[in-house]
Order: structure tokens, then sequence, then C-alpha cells
């Protein structure tokens, strides 16, 4: 009895692992019905099967055929599913099973066979759960297929709307809270992904998700010119930050030219009224001593030839500077250098600048850490970056305040020399700073006229600096006064008494 | 008062599942049975026969064509339902047999009454709940409180001094049971199905109807849980039947352990009182 039981117990866990197999394979709720007939043969061999839905559409028929003989039962089916009853029926020379499938509690179809004899309680209870079994199943795998073509769907939505995203010119990412790059198109992955604008991308990411506003930014990175900007995006309770990452170098680079355009024609405008100026003035006195030279003292006549002479001075200054411009724009500007002592050359500038100062009411001072510092420079040249320096020190002087200043200091280093001009003058503002060595940019309007100049003396310095090898920077506060700083190489080692042309 | 020793002894006095029944109980638990051995058992005894027929045939189970012979009764309904009409005649009478000697005074019928709502409440819950076999919940609830029919046979006195408090004080059953510290109903209910040789899940679901969370880990937890709502939905729908006049205590870990969600709970309540109006059969017996 026990080697019995013992042995069924091994059939029915063998019936429900190739029954549990079937399960694992099906695909549609179709495939786990024929998964049920094969075992239902298995179990308890009937002479048919047939499964039905909950409404009483035929979902299955084993042997195929569609004459509803089952319908004689309908109103047993009915009871079936009214009860939730797994039943049995004897019908003539056969017994006829009624399985309801239940699932929480509800049935979603009913299982009907057709058996020779009437069924062990043990054959019984594996029927019930077999059928048990398969409605769950089913259900699970309707609900699969569900989710599955949903899953489609999304998929397909996000493909969709990926490769829009992809075919955009600039390069967007999104920036989680916790500051990691979550998604990046196509553009960033092939463009941008470089450590610069990465680094300066997350940070103005890091910005909006802070501020929970939108921010903008410009990092440059090989030559080429981005502007960020990105915008916040709720997302899960959290912030994340779209971030659109544009290469406008050649935005820019348009922009550069159509402002030299604009600088070209002031420039053009306003060198004419430089010139004219002094010319004008010649021709006045000339004029005048001309028609009235009879009629004229010596010490008036002194005085205007003074005045013709001064301004032709002015006039050839304002000619040279145009020279040194044009060398420079066709890369001709040499240094002729030699061994001099700076501190002579700088002192003779500062001499020569005082007569102005003093009429400007600056006080100009001037002091050097030696007495002499040797170096192998253009002497010319140095002289016109200390003159250019100190005279726009003085012309950018405050119009009405006391004790106006400019400081000229010269600092021997190791193997440089560090010339600083100061001054309490009008500043520059900070936005301006990296522009004032740019040829003809001034500050100021140059149409307004306010203070007279080219707008071309502190480009042709930063030429003359840079071939000398050193550099020229500046430090500045508007409103309070600017240094600009002269660092150039003493050029000694190996140049001792040789005289050399520079390009 | 009086302690369970002594009244396990006096378990000897009640009624014990006749050969019959036991029978009926062994087969329709035996996996090789087959109809016939069930039918042959029923038809031992001709009263039962009779019985168990008329309860198939009942409103309550609504079989559209009339059963006349049990084999059919056994293979529509199936085993398990026959065994319980079995069990339902043999409670019935058990409860009535009474004390030999004094009355506990208590309403029979009505506590009756609760043993066939509470398994039809089981069993419908177990329904609505997906429990596969469904028939197991009904044997469950109807058996709950047999420990109240014992108390009854042995200790008419006990019963009803347990009465007159719960009655006249609106206390529930188990308070009572606690002030006047005598053995709990489901304690000694537990050692009578024990000793009749029912299954574990019987022995638990009496012993743990008001407690369930006493058999968390038990693999009858879910039908501990479910016999201790049914239990609580009907005393709470008919207080006193049971002979519990308090506020019925429904246990949270119940809830857990078949994590019921409240929504359900109107439907188990629409579909009960729908069950409960096709039970006269049961009821009057």
């Amino acid at each position: 009895m026990a080697d019995v039981t013992a042995v069924r117990g091994e059939k029915i866990i063998t019936l429900f692992s190739s029954f549990i197999m079937e399960l694992n394979n099906v695909k549609s709720g179709d495939q786990i019905f024929s998964a049920l007939v094969k075992i239902l043969r298995k179990t308890v061999n009937p002479k048919w099967v047939v499964i039905l839905d909950e409404k009483k559409k035929l979902l299955l028929s084993f042997p195929e055929n569609d004459d509803q003989e089952y319908m004689r039962f309908s109103e047993l089916i009915d009871w079936a599913i009214q009860n939730k009853s797994h039943s049995f029926y004897p019908a003539g020379d056969e017994i006829v099973g009624f399985l309801p499938m239940i699932r929480a509690g509800e049935v979603r179809g009913i299982i009907l066979l057709g058996l020779n004899e009437e069924p062990k309680v043990e054959e019984i209870d594996s029927l019930r759960v077999f059928s048990f079994l398969s409605s769950t199943v089913a259900e699970n795998v309707m609900l699969l297929e569900e989710v599955m073509e949903k899953n489609r769907l999304v998929e397909e939505t996000m493909n969709y709307l990926h490769s829009i995203l992809d075919t955009f010119p600039e390069m967007v990412i999104v920036v989680s809270q916790e500051g990691e790059i979550v998604y990046m198109n196509k553009r960033f992955v092939e463009e941008g992904d470089n450590d610069e604008i990465r680094e300066k991308a997350l940070g103005v990411a890091k910005e909006v998700i802070e501020t929970g506003v939108r921010r903008v930014g410009e990092v440059e990175s090989e030559g080429q010119f981005y502007s960020i900007v990105a915008e916040p995006l709720k997302y899960q309770s959290t912030i994340q930050a779209v971030t659109t990452i544009m290469n406008v170098t050649s935005t820019k680079e348009l922009e550069r030219l159509k402002q030299l355009d604009r600088m070209k024609t002031e420039f053009v405008a306003n060198i004419s009224h430089e010139l004219r100026t002094p010319l004008a003035a010649i021709k006045a006195y000339s004029e005048t001593i001309l028609y009235s030279l009879e009629e004229m003292d010596p010490d008036t006549l002194k005085d205007f030839t003074k005045t013709i002479y001064e301004e032709s001075q002015h006039l050839e200054n304002l000619l040279n500077e145009l020279l040194d411009f044009s060398k420079i724009e066709r890369k001709a500007l040499k240094m002729e250098r030699q061994n001099v002592n700076v501190v002579e050359i700088i002192k003779s500038a500062v001499d020569s600048m005082m007569e102005y100062a003093n009429s400007n009411k600056v006080q100009l001072t001037f002091e050097s850490s030696d007495e002499v510092i040797e170096a192998y420079v253009d002497p010319t040249r140095i002289k016109q970056v200390a003159l250019n320096l100190i005279s726009n020190a003085i012309k950018y002087s405050k119009k009405d305040i006391e004790n106006k200043y400019v400081r000229v200091k010269l600092k021997k280093k190791e193997d440089t020399f560090l010339l600083s001009v100061e001054d309490n003058g009008i500043g520059i503002p900070e936005d301006k700073l990296d522009k004032i060595f740019e040829k003809f940019y001034r500050v100021d309007s140059s149409l307004t006229y306010e203070v007279s100049g080219t707008g071309l003396g502190l480009s042709i310095v930063k030429e003359i600096v840079e071939l000398h090898g050193g550099k020229i920077w500046v430090e500045s506060e508007e409103g309070r006064g600017s240094t600009f700083y002269v660092e150039i190489p003493l050029g000694l080692e190996g140049n001792n008494g040789q005289h050399r042309e520079d390009d | 008062m009086v302690s369970i020793e002594k009244m396990i002894d006096k378990l000897e006095e009640l009624p014990t599942p006749d050969f019959v029944v036991q029978k009926i109980i062994t087969v329709a638990s035996d996996p090789n049975a087959s109809v016939k051995e069930l039918a042959n058992a029923i038809m031992m005894d001709a009263s039962l026969s009779s019985k168990v027929l008329k309860l198939a045939n009942s409103a309550y189970y609504g079989i559209p064509r009339e059963i006349t012979v049990l084999n059919e009764a056994i293979m529509i309904l199936g085993f398990k339902t026959v065994r319980n009409l079995a069990m339902s005649v043999f409670t019935y009478g058990a409860l009535f047999q009474g004390s030999q000697g004094e009355d506990s005074g208590i309403n029979r019928e009505a506590l009756w009454r609760h043993f066939v709502y509470v398994a039809v409440a089981s069993e419908t819950l177990g329904e609505i709940l997906g429990y596969p076999v469904k028939e197991e919940l009904f044997i469950n609830g109807l058996l709950h409180d047999i420990g109240k029919v014992a108390l009854d046979v042995i200790s008419p006195k006990v019963m009803r001094a347990l009465h007159k408090i719960t009655s006249e004080k609106k206390r529930n059953f188990t308070e009572a049971e606690d002030l006047l510290e005598v053995p709990s109903h489901t304690s000694i209910g537990a050692k009578l199905v024990e000793k009749w040789g029912l299954p574990e899940m019987i022995v638990q679901s009496v012993a743990g109807h008001h407690n369930p969370e006493l058999y968390i880990d038990s693999i009858n937890a879910e039908v501990v849980a479910m016999v201790h709502i049914a239990d609580v939905v009907i005393n709470t729908m008919y207080p006193g039947d049971s002979l519990s006049y308090g506020k019925p205590e429904l246990s949270h870990e119940a809830l857990n352990i078949l994590s019921l969600k409240p929504r359900i709970l109107p439907r188990f309540i629409d579909r009960l009182k729908d069950k409960l109006v096709k039970v006269d059969d049961f009821v009057n017996m």
C-alpha cells in the first residue's frame, strides 16, 4: 500500500513537472490550453476535451470538431461556473467533468472532459489543480502579452524620439539631480565628449538643478566656441537639467568680422578726424603768417611757428603710428635690438611726458629698483611702449579730482624687467579688459571724440612687447584706476655685444 | 474553577463520530478512494443517506438536475462536499444530544445556525480569495466552535455561568472564559477534534480561530485566518448566536496573512448574503 502511494506520488510529481515545463515554454493563451490538453491526456486520458471561456465561447476542442455536442450540458456548465464547483456528471456511458478555471475568485473559463470511467479522488484533485494553474498562467500570459505590446509601443516611441534628438545640430544631454549624465544624443557622443565641454556643461547644469531656473554659459575648446543653455526638467520628483550645447564658432567668427568691419569704419572716421585737427591748426597758423607776416611781432610769430612745429610733430607721431600698424599688419615690423640701459630709456620717456602731465595736473613719478638694468632690446620701441602707456594714463585721468597721479615703476627680476604704469584714472570696465589690446578698440565710443587717439596705440604696444618675447597685462577697476604691466626678458644670454635684427 | 485536565477527562462522555462517519472521513481523504467506496460508506446508515441526499439537492447547491442516488451526488458535488454533509449531520446530532443531567439553557438552534453560517462564510471567503479547495473551508468553519458543544455537554453549570456574563454584560465569550478562569472553548475544541482523529488543519482552525497569529508559520495559516474572519463577520451580523455579545475583535494579522484588501469585503458580504438565504435546509436539519 505504502509502495503504491509512493509510486502514485511519483507519478503526480512527474505529471506536474512536465506540466510546469510545458507552461514555461508557452507564449500565448492558446499554447497554455494545448499544454493543458496534453497533460489531461496523460492524467485521465479523456475521450474528448473542450475549453470554453466564461461566456461559453469555444477556445479549444480536442479532437478538433465544431459540432457543439457539449451544449447539451449547458445548464450544468452554467451551474459549475456560477458555483465555481469542480464536478462530474454521469451521462450515458461516459462521465463528463466540469472544471471551471478560477483566478482570484473569478471564473475565467471552463474545461469539459469526457471520461470513460469515474475518476479517483487523487485524479480529481490533480485536475482541479491543473485547472487553477492554467487559469493563473493563462491570465499572466495574457497580461504579459499586453505588457510586451505596451513595452514595444513605448520602445518604438522612445526610438522615434531618440532619432529626432539625434538629428539635432545641437548636442543635447540630460543631467540628473546627482550630477550624472543620464542621456546624451548622437551629436554629443560624436562631438562633445571632451573634458572641457563636459565639465563646463555639467557646471551649468548643476546651477540649474540648484536654482531651478534656466542658465547659460560658454566654453572654448580646441579653437571652437560653444554656447551652453540648460533648462530645468521635473522628473519623478527630482530636478534634472536638459542641457543644449551649440557650436557657435562660425557665428562668433562672423560676429568678430562684423565688429572688425564696424571698427575699421570707425577707425577711418576717427583717424581722419585725428589727422585733420593738427592739419587744421598748421593750415590756420601758416595762413595767418603768410597773409599777415608784415604786421606780426617776433614773439607772436615765434609762438605761431612753435605751434605749427608741435602740431606737425603730432602729425608725424600719428603717421608713425599708422605706419607701425601697417607694418604689423604686413608682419613687417622689425626690432633693432642692442644692449641698452632700460632705466635711462624709461626715464627719458617719463621726462618727455612731464610737461603733458603738468598741463593735465597729473603728478608723474618714476622709480626703479636698480640704477642700471641692462637689456638687449630695441630702445626706440621700448621708449614708444613707455610713452604710449604713460600718455594713456595721463589721457584717461579723471577730470575733476585732486591728487591725480601716474606712477611709473621699473623692477629688475631674475631674467626679465617689469615695467608698471599705475594711475588713479577712470579705469576700465571688467568686460572690456580683454578687448583693449585689440586693434581699433577704444573703451568709449570712438565717435564721441572725448579723448583723442587712433585706437591703435595699445595694439602696437602689445605687438612690440610680444616681438621682444614679453607679455603685457592690465589690472583695473572701473572708477578707481588701472595698472599696466609689461614684462620683457633681458635677452642677454648669448647676445652680449651683438647687434641683431629680429623679425 | 474547573481544570482543563478534568474537562478533558470528561471529553470521554462526548459523542464520538460513529463508525460510519469515521469511515466517510477516512474514505474522503484517501487518494485511492472511488465514488463507489464513499457511496457504500454513507449507505451503511440509511438515515444519514437520505439526509445527505436532501442536503445535496438543497437550494444551497442549486444543482439544475435532481440527484436521486449517492453516486451522482458524490460525483457532482465532490468527495469532500459529501463528507462535509455527513459531518454536518453528525455535528447537528452531537449538539442537540445535550447533557444527560442539567441543562445549560443556551439557545442551541442559534448556536447551530452560527456553525452553518461560519461554514458558508469561510467557504465563500475562500472562493473570493481563490483558495482552490474551498470544501475544506466549509468543514473548518463548521467545526470551529465545537468546543462550545463540548462545554455544554461536560459542564452545563459553567456554560450557564458563561452565558449569563456574556448576555447580561454584553461581553465576548472569550472574555467571560477569562473572567471565570475556565479552560477556553478553543483549547477544549482542539483536544476534541484531535481525539476524533480529524486532520491537523481542523485542529488548528479550532484552536486558533480567535488568535490566527498563533499559526502564522503553519501551512494552515491561511485557512485559520479565513475561519477567523468568517467568524468575526458572522458574529457582527448575528450577535449572540455564538453566545458572544461583545464587539468581535478582528485580528490584523489575519488580514496580513491573506494580504486582504479592504475593497473586496463588500463583494464578500454581498455574496455571503446571497448564499445565507439558501441554507435553510442546513439550518433546519
